[in-house]
């Protein structure tokens, strides 16, 4: 009884270092497991599976700091070189200013993949201030929200950006966020100018926006690095792309954390029913 | 006269754009598309009102030694010496500034956010008992969940991704949908006071 009492007092450093190797193993071995692919992110691939290549753009703000980037950047990443494999034009831009770097070094290694040509198979615009003035802006006239990319090259020097000229030009907006920038969206950009928006969120935040999914205010969704995982499996399924990245890898870090805490309130619980059983029981208590 | 100017403001534009959502006509349009501009270049003196402010802050504390001063110095330092990066190394890939970025702020930031998975871990084996019917249907639904999410639980039902993704489209929608309802009332309601000059916090001094 002595040790069922115990496994319901485990030193909280025990229980770090078992997450620390439950998380450490499975990235250094290399287990390749197929991902379920939930309808949310099968939405997103088959919204861009459905645009035109070289005709009209995506367009992908990267709404994050870099204290999200373990869960976004891979959804970055495989949704850029989604587009660039079917040759989909991609404007990149951010509502974060820290995010604008993340969103350079996440367009540079994809189009350095694809071979792209920056101003003509992309657009990096870069951050803008400004929330939903900005999004509002883009509604209007795009080249009023960004006058110059993110590199200072005039709107009208860009040729991919010829015939774009508002949410009417680019099918699919989707947002990386790691804030309720998801709702500013949905709200400005697809119910004042119809624009199709997804969204890309943390495992967290991704419950906050099902009802949008549901109304179809959201045309797809990926949550956290099983959305990622689930992409990068659409990619390596459709021929898009001949390896699945490191969402797919972290999944099984993610899979044996997940199990570790299942385990370890399934200890907690039979050691706190052992140990109530014992103990008299207490008017009122 | 500080206070009545900013207050007619907000009711009479508040007024005009809520009217001005409804009229498609050109000159409407042109109106609400020369505002936004108007925003824009408000919006932008704020960011540096915001960094004046943050750097009065620390100077202030380390002027009078409050409570961990040498850690506003490690900030103005730092914000300090990025900005300078930036400003003489420019900002693209490669540069010394994106460098700090990619491999000193950036993994830092990351690696703090990633101390959550311990403590979630840790308060999880502590406080998740079943020690009421609700709480045992939420950590029932909890595990269906976790396991629902990750490659593991298909191979060992196929069915535990398929409740998962019910748990999140009807319980949870339902629940998110209620609360989204009530925030949607509370936020018309709050800018109707701010607009009628009820809700006055905005104004600076408290309401």
């Amino acid at each position: 009884m002595k040790i069922i009492e115990k496994m319901g007092r485990l030193d909280r450093r025990l229980v770090y270092l078992l997450l620390t190797v439950a998380v450490i193993i499975p990235l250094v071995m290399s287990l390749d497991v197929r991902t379920h692919v939930d309808r949310s992110t099968l939405g997103l691939f088959q919204a861009i599976e459905r645009i035109e290549p070289n005709n009209k753009a995506v367009m992908i703000s990267f709404d994050y700091s870099p204290d999200m980037s373990a869960e976004l950047d891979p959804m970055g990443l495989a949704v850029l070189r989604h587009c660039f494999a079917r040759n989909v034009r991609v404007i990149v831009m951010s509502m974060y200013i820290q995010g604008a770097a993340l969103a350079e070094r996440a367009v540079a290694q994809a189009a350095s993949e694809f071979h792209k040509r920056p101003g003509v198979d992309y657009v990096m615009m870069g951050y803008r201030p400004g929330g939903a003035v900005i999004i509002m802006n883009i509604g209007e006239n795009i080249r009023k929200a960004f006058p110059a990319d993110y590199y200072g090259t005039p709107f009208d020097s860009l040729p991919m950006m010829k015939n774009i000229r508002n949410y009417q030009d680019i099918p699919v907006v989707l947002t990386l966020a790691s804030s309720g920038v998801v709702g500013t969206w949905v709200i400005y950009a697809g119910t004042r100018y119809k624009a199709n928006v997804a969204s890309g969120v943390t495992a967290v935040m991704a419950p906050d926006y099902y009802p949008f999914l549901q109304t179809g205010q959201l045309l797809g969704q990926l949550s956290g690095m099983k959305g990622a995982a689930e992409y990068e499996q659409l990619l390596v399924d459709k021929g898009y792309y001949d390896k699945k990245g490191l969402a797919s890898r972290s999944m099984n870090a993610i899979s044996s954390a997940h199990i570790l805490i299942i385990v370890l309130i399934l200890i907690g619980n039979i050691a706190y029913f052992a140990v109530k059983d014992r103990k008299p029981k207490r008017e009122g208590t | 006269m500080k206070r009545t100017i900013p207050l007619a403001l907000v009711l009479i534009l508040g007024i005009v754009f809520m009217i001005q959502y409804f009229i498609p006509s050109r000159a409407s349009q042109q109106f609400f598309d020369q505002t936004l501009q108007w925003e824009i270049v408000i919006g932008i003196p704020a960011i540096a009102i915001a960094v004046d402010s943050l750097v009065r802050h620390h100077i202030l504390k380390i002027r009078q030694r409050k409570k961990d001063w040498p850690y506003s110095l490690v900030y103005l330092g730092s914000a300090l010496g990025m900005a300078l990066v930036g400003i003489i190394g420019g900002i693209r890939q490669g540069s010394l500034f994106m460098k700090l970025f990619t491999y000193a702020m950036a993994p830092m930031q990351a690696t703090v956010f990633a101390l959550l998975a311990y403590y979630m871990a840790s308060a999880a084996y502590r406080s998740f008992r079943a020690r009421r019917a609700e709480a045992t249907v939420l950590l029932l639904s909890a595990f269906v969940l976790m396991l629902g999410l990750i490659p593991l639980g298909a191979s060992l039902w196929k069915g535990l991704p398929v409740i998962g993704e019910w748990l999140m489209l009807v319980p949870n929608m339902a629940s998110k949908r209620a609360i989204m309802f009530g925030v949607g009332i509370g936020m018309a309601a709050t800018n109707l006071k701010i607009m009628l000059g009820i809700e006055r916090n905005w104004l600076g001094g408290g309401g």
